[in-house]
């Protein structure tokens, strides 16, 4: 086996590093649907042959990191690697295949140098429909996985080369948005192909074998480096509690519990004492809920380094099968890579904010907040052509110990942006009212939990609206004293007589031209006691407008 | 007769080019008024060289008051209007985490420009074709106007929603806070980047608002102070585009001068190529913290309209720069993990490199370039700074050989090694992001650090010719006169291809010349000698990324659009490795540039090539030292003022002079050709047009 010096590994390090951004830049600027152009759902990997993530994009996704080596593993169970050959590309979308929901098709390409596979290059992309019940595929009001959509085991989509036309024709015919949906294949494809090209380079100049050592090195290296992070924070066991609103099937709360035992630099995250697995779609297939605690582990300890598989080694996962946090293959799962996953995420660091309170931070809108308007646009010169707008909107920071949560940011395992205004009116039969954050909606505390966003549409042509969302029941808890932020409101024509205040979860719901929908997130929970709050930050707050004067003398004690 | 004047933070260049030849003036620069060492460089020409400046036609300054402004937050008192409903767009933003905050849950967003207590709404909406939905309320603006004075708000940011196509309502709600807040500057999102996308535009006019005084004021202090020498009106001011432009159009559009400080050496570049026929050059302006890396593709600066500043866009274009960390004073370390890392934290001006003995204690890239005997431990650096060599050789064993277990000389070779290849990185993304292979151009170095490493980096990506021009210490200053006028107008205009009607496109092109014509003209640019370069910014539709596509024709027929197209096809290949020939194709947004020819018609340093003798020259001396592969050398050592055109170097060399040193590796030729500049290569430069 090759050694490798310490100057060539920081070169591969870095060359890895800038090969994953390169892939995502060009399927950003090549993908057709707006989720992926715009939002950017989607991230970009090189992976070693055993399917651990060795270098991701910058801003990429954490959610789809940390379950791509379980999707790729489940990829190479059923397509071992000695029946691979050169030319194939590997797609899946299934659960039951170590997938986390069939939104998230993996597409990955095998590195062949000199007839051996020395790495795959992955790009995992939220398709903005991938069939089942309704436009965009996303409801959780569903009772198994079947309903959600096309389940796609591995194939190779690619078989020496060649598109499998067969295959593509059969995938197509089962999702809406044909013409967008090839279009964003091509674009991965494209992603996978660039990031290809640089391995090769990479492999020709140092050797495939000091280049695949380096990659094992670089994963024991991130290991090394979270380790001696997890090591600052105190041995002991730490519990918590939270609560999802429920599936939508029924409204029942579905329960999160958390025992974190820290051991030196060892992690131990145990989900037992969690809700028995749910009928609707907000069960968190093991890939899920692995990221949900290795997210959260990695952004305590240690956020500087770039992420890789290896910082997620000192992570050991407890989850009971049949619960919600590992269900029984063919159970509903869509809503739990950010709804379900996210407040997994709060409830880890609400447990250790117990060991290390100047690390975590409250909770929030644990939530992507994703809703998908579908049907024909009947506008003029769009000649009833199929849209389906997917946009996530999930927004608030809860506070932390010494800061104020941010207002209006995404937090937790996704990471996509907004779509601009004037692009979703241009492209999409709908109108933004209003896009903005929500005064006394951030949780009281001696630091202030951030405030969610609220947007406002209303729908110019009859189509279906589909919400998955969260805390619309139960608020974003605070810490350490603090109180919980807004809860979340998801309302249909609000203030008229037809006035209809939805559950967090939806089905697809039919909308009439004129029809106005209100979303607005959870707000961020507080952290240490409001009367702690420095007068002078509650007058700044009340000169941006942040809290109104009523607000800031009930919960702060605080008049202008 | 003209003067390019380039003020950075430790020295401020002069170059005055006139018939007889041109002279180049070094003074220390001045930060906490930045105009003084201008003036004192002028005072200098006039007093000691006896220039008589009321005769120069053409004062030109790159600054960069716009972006200190933003770095350092000293920008105006700005409030910020917006649609009602539609508050808090600056402050939300993209929504997303950039890479800092992605896994980072302390994370702090940054200081806002315009905080939300002066962010205020109006009553108005404007639908996507343009149309009025509701009108402005007019009572209400009137009435923002007691309260922005009682803010003592200095300039004010409109931005509406649609206002690319409608720009009535901006432009009455200047006109009525106008009378009420008299002394603020007023900017408006459709004036300074009237096109699609509320976010890019309103950060685009929230930069502007933000700078707009400071910028004023600056340009104003400076214009007063040529009045001492009879050339006030003789001022001219570089832009982001590598243009040139009249400090009354650069108040219009302040944003416009952001990246003014480094387009100048950009600008050079070009000129470079042009004269040496080299017409695809990447350049490298290494300092004390950062390296600029650019790019000269078909002998056209590279451009682009995807800049950020601070975090936010700016949708201006601008040339493409990309700045990674590596320079002279980047830091080598050790991290925790036990990888060596160089950067991006840098030593900065104080204390500096280890070997300057300020108290420098980490060693930098300008320490390990002394240890590898690149640096000479005789001269003093800038004809400054005395180096201690033991220092650096302490610091190197105490910080990074030991902790590692390497021997010092394989440390020094490996942190070489790992700065070349950051460098090398980024020029790849620079290039292969545009779908280019580094290999099809030259590379450039300027700045003191530049050439130390740039052949490293030319071998490491197979490029085959590297340039050190003449005074790579002044290239900024000199391209600020070589640069001509340029006015960029740019709109919004969504458009099938497929049902286009070449005379719609046509008259809207037009329309846009007049008014570059129009601007240019009333800042004293005769109009016959203007040209107009089109851009049509064109996608697949459906997509959300446009590829810019120059339109050669003034009144473009059904031809000339569909050789538009084709090109636009093409262009796509080329970037990202596909074209959908079947696919429907839109026109997105307009630009025009509008360019009027630079005064000067003669050489200068780096003047035209030609035929010439080369013969073999003799070191004056030789140093030994290290190569970045760790192989002991003996370097050959000249001094760069002795050089003659024609003189061939044979590497392993080292070439000195005041302001930088060059290294020439083993199996590389450097030739010194009659514009003075240095091309590196396998073989002998033979002239250009290659």
């Amino acid at each position: 086996m090759a050694t490798v010096d310490p100057i060539t590994f920081e070169v591969i390090r870095n060359s890895l590093i800038h090969t994953a951004a390169e892939m995502k830049t060009i399927v950003m600027r090549t993908a057709y649907s707006t989720l992926w152009r715009e939002s950017g759902d989607l991230s970009c990997g090189i992976l070693t042959t055993r399917g651990e993530v060795v270098a991701q994009g910058p801003e990429d996704l954490p959610v789809h990191l940390t379950s791509m080596p379980f999707s790729l593993q489940g990829a190479l169970r059923r397509i071992p690697l000695e029946t691979i050959e050169p030319g194939d590309v590997l797609f899946h979308n299934d659960p039951r295949w170590g997938n986390n929901h069939l939104p998230d098709c993996l597409m990955a390409k095998p590195v062949f140098v000199d007839g051996q596979i020395i790495a795959f290059t992955a790009v995992r992309g939220h398709w903005t429909d991938i069939g089942g019940s309704g436009p965009g595929s996303y409801t959780t009001v569903t009772r198994e996985l079947i309903q959600e959509g096309l389940c796609i085991p591995p194939i190779k989509i690619y078989k020496r080369g060649e598109l499998d036309m067969e295959l593509v024709d059969f995938i197509m015919a089962n999702v809406r948005g044909t013409e967008q949906r090839m279009a964003d294949m091509r674009s991965q494809f494209a992603g996978c192909v660039s990031g290809e090209r640089k391995i090769f380079e990479l492999a020709r100049r140092y050797g495939a074998d000091v280049l695949t050592q380096s990659m094992e090195d670089l994963l024991d290296y991130s290991e090394r480096m979270t380790r001696k992070e997890i090591e600052q924070i105190p041995d002991g066991t730490y519990h918590a509690v939270d609560f999802s609103d429920g599936d939508g099937v029924t409204d029942k709360p579905i329960r999160i519990e958390v025992t974190v035992t820290i051991k030196g630099s060892d992690v131990t995250v145990d989900f037992t004492g969690s809700s028995p697995q749910v009928i609707g779609g907000m069960n968190a297939p093991i890939a899920v809920t692995a990221s949900a605690a290795q997210y959260a582990i990695k952004a305590m300890a240690d956020p500087w380094n770039p992420a890789n598989s290896g910082s997620y080694r000192p992570v050991r996962i407890i989850a009971p099968e049949g619960s919600v946090a590992n269900p029984r293959p063919g159970a509903a799962v869509v809503g739990a890579n950010h709804e379900t996953g996210n407040v997994m995420v709060d409830a880890i660091f609400a447990a250790l904010s117990a060991a290390a309170p100047e690390r975590v931070k409250a909770p929030a809108a644990a939530s992507a907040v994703v809703v998908v308007f579908g049907g024909e646009d009947r506008r003029p010169g769009r000649a009833g052509r199929t849209f389906i707008y997917n946009e996530p909107h999930g927004a608030s920071w809860g506070a932390r110990l010494d800061k104020d949560g941010i207002n209006g940011m995404r937090c937790g395992l996704g990471n996509t942006g907004n779509h601009a205004v004037e692009i979703v009116e241009t492209e999409y039969p709908v109108r933004i009212r209003s896009y903005g954050l929500v005064p006394d909606a951030g949780g009281p505390g001696r630091a202030r939990g951030g405030l969610p966003v609220q947007r406002v549409y209303e729908v110019l042509s009859e189509c279906l609206v589909t919400l998955v969302a969260e805390r619309s029941r139960i608020a974003p808890p605070g810490l350490l004293g603090g109180q919980p932020g807004g809860l979340a409101r998801y309302v249909l024509n609000p203030g008229t007589d037809r006035e209809q205040v939805l559950f967090s979860k939806t089905l697809p719901l039919e909308l009439a031209a004129g029809d106005v929908l209100l979303v607005q997130a959870g707000g961020g929970g507080g952290m240490g006691p409001a009367a702690e709050r420095s007068p002078d930050r509650v007058r700044e707050d009340l000169a941006n407008g942040y809290v109104t004067p009523a607000h800031a003398a009930k919960e702060y004690g605080v008049t202008p | 007769m003209q003067i390019g004047i380039d003020i950075g933070g430790t020295f401020t260049d002069l170059v005055l080019l006139a018939e007889q030849g041109v002279t180049v003036l070094k003074v220390p620069s001045t930060p906490a008024n930045p105009t003084a060492s201008a003036v004192e460089g002028l005072r200098q020409l006039r007093d000691e060289y006896g220039v008589d400046l009321s005769q120069v036609e053409l004062i030109c300054h790159g600054t960069t008051v716009a972006t200190n402004t933003l770095i350092e937050r000293t920008g105006a008192r700005t409030a910020l209007i917006t649609t009602a409903g539609f508050r808090d767009l600056l402050e939300i933003g993209e929504m997303k985490r950039h890479a800092e905050a992605l896994y980072n849950i302390q994370y702090q967003r940054p200081e806002p420009l315009i905080p939300r207590a002066r962010i205020f709404e109006v009553a108005e909406r404007v639908t996507v074709g343009g149309q009025v939905l509701q009108p402005l309320d007019r009572g209400a603006v009137q009435a923002l106007g007691a309260r922005l004075r009682e803010l003592e708000v200095e300039a004010v940011a409109v931005c509406l929603l649609f206002s690319f196509a409608f720009p009535d309502h901006e432009q009455a709600v200047r006109e009525i806070l106008q009378a009420e807040l008299p002394d603020a500057v007023f900017y408006l999102s459709s004036e300074i980047c009237p096109v699609i996308h509320e976010y890019r535009r309103l950060t685009t006019t929230c930069i502007s608002a933000y700078v707009g005084p400071k910028v004023r004021q600056y340009l104003n202090r400076m214009r007063t102070s040529l009045a001492e020498f009879g050339a006030d009106d003789r001022l001219y001011i570089m832009q982001s585009n590598g243009g040139i432009t009249s400090p009354a159009l650069a108040w219009d559009a302040p944003g416009t001068l952001v990246l003014s400080g480094p387009a100048g050496g950009v600008t050079y570049c070009h000129h470079l190529g042009e004269s040496l026929g080299l017409p695809n050059l990447l350049s490298f302006d290494m300092g004390g913290t950062s390296c600029d890396v650019s790019m000269v593709h078909g002998s056209q600066p590279v451009e682009t309209t995807g800049k950020r500043v601070e975090g936010l866009p700016l949708h201006l274009p601008s040339i493409d720069i990309v700045t990674i960390g590596a320079g002279g004073g980047s830091l080598a370390w050790v991290d925790e993990g036990g990888a060596l890392r160089v950067g991006p934290r840098s030593a900065g001006a104080d204390p500096g490199p280890v070997c300057y003995g300020r108290g420098g204690t980490q060693p930098t890239v300008t320490d390990i370039n002394l240890l590898g005997g690149v640096l000479n431990p005789e001269r003093r650096l800038g004809g400054k700074v005395a180096l201690n060599a033991e220092l650096a050789r302490q610091a190197l064993r105490e910080k990074i050989a030991t902790p590692l277990g390497l021997a010092p000389e394989e440390a020094v070779a490996g942190i070489m090694r790992i700065v070349n290849n950051h460098m090398a990185v980024a020029t790849r993304m620079v290039s292969v992001n545009q779908g280019l292979d580094p290999r099809d151009f030259a590379l450039v170095a300027f700045g003191g650090g530049g050439p130390c490493h740039v052949t490293y980096v030319a071998e490491e990506l197979g490029i085959p010719w590297v340039v050190v021009p003449a005074y790579p210490g002044l290239t900024s200053a000199y391209g600020l006169i070589i640069a001509g006028v340029k006015h960029d107008i740019s709109r919004t205009w969504m458009r099938p291809m497929a049902t286009l009607d070449p005379a719609d496109l046509a008259a809207v092109l037009g329309e846009m010349e007049a008014h570059g014509r129009e601007a240019v003209t009333r800042i004293g640019v005769a109009p016959e000698s203007l040209q107009f370069q089109r851009t049509i910014e064109m996608r697949y539709t459906g997509q959300n990324y446009n590829i810019d596509v120059p339109l050669a024709e003034a009144a473009p027929d059904r031809t000339a659009l569909d050789r538009l197209v084709e090109s636009f096809h093409q262009q796509h290949f080329t970037l990202y490795g596909f074209q959908v020939p079947t696919a429907a194709v839109e026109i997105v947004n307009l630009r025009v540039r509008t360019l009027a020819p630079p005064a000067v018609a003669h050489g200068g340093p780096g003047g035209p090539g030609g035929a010439f003798d080369t013969r073999t020259a003799t070191p004056a001396a030789t140093r030994p030292g290290l190569t970045p592969t760790g192989e002991q050398v003996t370097y050959g050592i000249y001094n760069r003022d002795r050089l003659a055109a024609g003189d061939v170097i044979t590497g392993p060399a080292i070439v000195e002079q005041t302001d930088t040193t060059t290294v020439v590796p083993g199996g590389w030729l450097g030739t010194v050709e009659p514009g003075g500049n240095i091309l590196i290569g396998k073989e002998v430069w033979r002239g250009g047009n290659r």
